[in-house]
């Protein structure tokens, strides 16, 4: 009887209305870095304010690690935002529960869409699109063109096949006088969400896929097995690249510190070993994709949802047209010095200017991302572990492959 | 001779320890005055080579950072305040007073220790944002926001702290039942025992009680973010996250707002250390 | 007529007590209480933190009994327990001891012992990353000194756990010195000279003196730090992520990942009532153990 009523309370909170007053549209960004509010406080809100006086825009900006959290409990409580911010990753989910509305009648209404080209379809959830996106980010491989020419190596000529990968990371690995590797010449990832992404552009290359279309698991392949003991024999065997996470002093990424030769770094790293290793990032050099089958590189963006539960959908467009044009999404990139989804962007300073941001929107070509698939978190929990096993050597690869699989299957 | 000694090791021994339990916290105060390029020198280095206050000033003058501080400020003394009256009073009647169900309610109350807070957030957040007649709300807890974006709303899971109910139980039953017993032959009503004998005795483990409501309503994090949407109700913790970036921070500032931030807990702990004193429990016990 | 007199004290006496703890009761009751039984109810349901729950009756319960994950964290999460609370009573209590003195300037030492404590994780974090780092972590440094190997602290599932679990004495030790000085400024100066006068030793003082007057305060330290430990999250969290290898995967961090990451609510609770009942059956035999001496009315 208890349990009836506090479900009905639930309920009831959830669809309880709640208004803010006429006409104020709630967003919320993911991400508390100063220059990104300032760029929104200070310019975008008051000029779409001025634009519109009627509609008020009240943004808030939550810490990617607690979105989850503050997501749920105000969804929970009735108060959710009305567009909000999120990883490509969480479409699936959100669309799945009807959480986020889908906006194919509305895509139209934003500036020149065809601008944002094939970034569009990360948002498409069975045929329907449920997001915008407005910036992005990239796993590129970055290596040191001084160790490079230390070891006899072309800086201009970065290795471009699997084998010539494998050669140069052996070439640039140095041991101390302890006999103990001093510099591994690759840095691959080994464990979490970075070893599943790393992995998986392998896999790609490969000519391989994580998902068929109905979302049965098909990495188990040939392809997947190729893949993933040539990341173990590089790990294991040649021991040319670290078999557990190095960690640098604070935020020293291992290329600065001089402890790897080439590592896989996010967009965001290159602006941070700017600021505090400068010196160092002068001689960090970023290069496209290895290929096999073909190139392939993870790349992912985050982007608005329109809420379901949205009181004044025609205000919440009208803010949402506003918040991915050309010049709001220009603004977000540049304060968060990002990838931007809008091929028009390419132009502006912050990545004319600066060729390693350059090489990020060369390889975007090559950009595969997260699989659309509503467990797709848990999904890649279980991938992760029993990579990890693999990698670590106390799971043989192809067993770990299928586990995963398996383990996978029985999520849906 | 030998008593001047044996100051004088414990002292090295006392300040052996203190460097070990502060070292984190000496090198974060060392970073903040460091310049960007030799906050993470290879191989790292305590000491700053140049000093710089830059990073402090651009702590400082993060919008709305004064406000942030004073909020955080009023919502640690709101609870503290709430825990040393209603703690103690519960602490005393738990440990030195008879009466029914007393088992049965302490029991109540230590439960809602047991259940890992992840899973009771919902539901605390629903009653908070439901509390009636509050925040624009009906009877019923409809229609407004209730007790969200308020002090009221922001010092809910710190004060009335069971913790501070169980710590001030196991304090005062600590001490002789004579004691009590002597005051209640003499017709001292409860209260006036509690009063005089008591609270003055107390004040080691009041103390204590303070400094820990102090230090978890400071640190508080979740609970805020999850129940102010105003910017004018944040507290200090949500202010620093603005040198958080996705994967990593602006490690500078980030360094000085927090070193800045634990002053007020440092103040209060030395403020309240004192009172660690023998209290004046001497003759009339065994 | 002595005996109505005594009556009504006695009951003047319920009445007080009653008004003592009616706030704290009635303001748990309500904040507290309540979400717990509104999540015991969740528990039975396929809540998700967005759509409305739907009943499903033990299904919760019986999926996580059937997972050798679930019972394999919860080992892992005992192992730890059984690591950190022994060591943190025994170092806080000392700690404790040390500054338990009127040496001019002790204040700033307990200061000291207690910055741990307030010292946010993520300067924390870093620090202890870099004292493990296998390259250039301090601690290797030291141990290079003794011509000992390079130890994987974080990265080796073998000693994951540990040291963690050293990091998380070393944070709580600071906070248990404060509950223990205060437990001594309790006990009289007047047994200790008594005992000297009566010849018995520092250490026979200690045993015989110090820690059964402490008992109330070792109660209070163990329950808490039982409840503290079983519901270990934010420190594997900031340092290793549950890693290497699921070695450092608590209770804890499997609940946070099912409520917040997987969107499974209802999950999540039922794991939480599971935890929640272990640490109140300990809690209580803990309590009830000790309850000769400590029930002084």
């Amino acid at each position: 009887m208890i349990k009836k009523q506090l479900l009905v309370l639930l309920v009831l909170s959830t669809f309880s209305l709640f208004c803010l007053g006429s006409g104020t549209v709630k967003i919320w960004f993911a991400g508390t870095n100063k220059p990104l509010i300032e760029e929104v406080e200070n310019v975008l809100i008051p000029e779409f304010e001025k634009e519109n006086p009627g509609i008020k825009v009240k943004a808030e900006f939550i810490p990617w690690g607690e979105l989850s959290t503050k997501l749920t409990t105000s969804f929970a409580g009735g108060i959710g935002p009305d567009i909000f911010m999120h990883g490509q990753a969480a479409i699936a989910g959100f669309a799945e529960k009807e959480i986020i509305a889908a906006i194919d009648d509305y895509i139209y209404g934003i500036e020149d869409f065809a601008d944002f080209g094939s970034t569009l379809d990360a948002g498409v959830y069975r045929g329907k699109s449920y997001f915008i996106p407005v910036f992005g980010s990239g796993r590129l491989i970055a290596y040191r063109t001084d160790f490079f020419q230390n070891a006899g190596l072309n800086p201009e000529e970065p290795p471009i096949t699997w084998e010539q990968l494998r050669n140069y990371a052996i070439s640039l690995t140095k041991k101390g006088n302890n006999g103990r590797v001093s510099t591994f010449g690759l840095n691959l990832p080994v464990e979490g969400v970075d070893l599943q992404q790393s992995w998986t552009a392998f896999l790609i290359q490969n000519g391989g896929g994580l998902f068929d279309e109905n979302l049965n698991p098909i990495f188990n392949s040939s392809e997947g097995l190729e893949a993933l003991n040539y990341y173990i024999q590089l790990v294991q065997k040649d021991k040319v690249s670290p078999d557990y996470t190095l960690q640098g002093m604070g935020n020293v990424h291992p290329l600065a510190a001089g402890t790897v030769a080439m590592s896989y770094i996010v967009l965001e790293d290159l602006a941070q070993m700017k600021m505090y290793s400068p010196k160092e990032t002068e001689k960090i050099k970023v290069m496209l994709p290895t290929v096999r089958e073909e190139r392939a590189s993870f790349y992912s963006f985050a982007g608005f949802m329109v809420s379901n539960s949205t009181r004044n959908k025609e205000d919440t467009i009208k803010v949402l047209n506003h918040f991915t044009s050309k010049k709001s999404i220009t603004g977000i990139n540049r304060a968060l010095n990002s990838l931007p989804p809008r091929q028009s962007c390419v132009e502006a300073d912050f990545i004319s200017g600066n060729p390693d941001i350059g090489m990020f929107v060369k390889g975007s070509k090559y950009a595969f991302g997260n699989p659309n698939m509503p467990n797709w978190v848990q999904a890649r929990d279980i991938l992760v572990k029993y990579l990890e096993r693999a990698v670590k050597g106390v799971m043989g690869s192809q067993d770990a492959l299928d586990s995963a699989a398996k383990e996978i299957s029985a999520l849906k | 001779m030998r008593r001047r000694k044996r100051i004088a090791m414990k002292i090295i021994l006392l300040s052996i320890i203190a460097l070990i339990m502060s070292f984190p916290f000496l090198w974060m105060t060392f970073s903040s005055l460091k310049p960007n390029s030799e906050l993470f020198s290879i191989p790292p280095s305590v000491f700053p080579e140049n000093i710089t206050s830059q990073h402090y000033s651009d702590a400082i003058n993060t919008p709305g950072f004064m406000r942030y501080f004073l909020n955080s400020i009023t919502v640690a003394l709101i609870s503290v305040s709430v825990n040393l009256v209603f703690c103690s009073l519960a602490g005393y009647a738990f440990a030195r007073m008879q009466f029914p169900f007393k088992n049965l309610c302490f029991i109540i109350l230590l439960s809602t220790m047991m259940i890992p807070v992840q899973v009771t957030l919902i539901p605390t957040f629903i009653l908070v944002k439901s509390f009636p007649l509050v925040g624009g709300n009906d009877i019923f807890g409809n229609g407004g926001t209730g007790l969200l974006n308020s002090y009221a709303g922001l010092v809910i899971p710190h004060i009335m702290s069971v913790f501070g109910v169980f710590i001030m139980r196991q304090f005062y039953s600590q001490f002789p039942k004579e004691l009590s017993e002597a005051a209640r032959i003499d017709g001292a009503s409860e209260v006036r025992i509690f009063i005089s004998v008591f609270l003055p005795l107390g004040k080691p483990a009041l103390s204590t009680l303070a400094i820990f409501t102090f230090t978890q309503t400071w640190d508080d994090f979740l609970w805020p973010l999850i129940i102010t949407s105003d910017n004018s109700m944040r507290t200090l913790q949500l202010g620093l996250e603005v040198f958080k970036t996705r994967y990593s921070a602006d490690w500078g500032p980030l360094m000085a707002g927090t070193a800045i931030s634990i002053v007020p807990v440092l103040i209060i702990f030395i403020f309240a250390q004192k009172h660690f004193t023998q209290t004046a429990l001497t003759s009339g016990i065994k | 007529m002595r005996k109505i007199m005594k009556f009504t004290v006695k009951k003047k006496m319920v009445l007080t007590a009653y008004l003592f703890i009616l706030p704290v009761l009635a303001f748990n009751l309500l904040f507290r209480v309540a979400p717990i039984f509104m999540s015991l109810n969740l528990s039975f349901t396929d809540y998700d933190g967005f759509t409305s729950p739907n009943f499903v009756g033990f299904e919760n319960y019986l999926n996580l009994f059937s997972q050798s994950e679930f019972w394999q964290s919860m080992l892992r999460t005992f192992q730890f327990a059984f690591e950190v609370i022994p060591l943190n009573m025994i170092i806080s209590l000392f700690l404790a001891l040390i500054v338990n003195d009127k040496i001019k300037g002790m204040g700033f030492f307990r200061a000291a012992f207690y910055l741990p404590v307030i010292t946010p994780m993520v300067a924390v974090s870093i620090i202890w990353m870099w004292i493990y780092d296998p390259q250039a972590g301090i601690l290797n440094y030291f141990l290079s000194l003794f011509s000992i190997p390079p130890v994987r602290f974080l990265q080796d599932p073998s000693n994951a756990m540990h040291s963690v679990a050293i990091m998380r004495i070393w944070r709580g030790v600071g906070w248990n010195m404060i509950i223990y000085l205060a437990g001594l400024q309790g006990i009289s100066q007047n047994l200790y000279e008594a005992a000297s006068i009566d010849g018995a030793n520092k250490f026979r003082q200690f045993f015989k003196i110090t820690m059964p007057l402490l008992k109330p305060v070792h109660v209070y330290v163990v329950t808490v730090a039982i409840i503290s430990t079983l519901q270990t999250f934010t420190e594997m969290y900031v340092m290793t992520s549950g890693g290497p290898l699921e070695s450092t995967t608590t209770i804890g961090v499997l609940i946070y990942r099912a409520a917040f990451d997987y969107m499974k609510m209802g999950y999540a609770s039922a794991m939480s009532f599971v935890l929640g009942i272990i640490i109140m059956l300990l809690s209580l035999f803990n309590l009830l153990i000790n309850k000769k001496g400590d029930d002084m009315n």
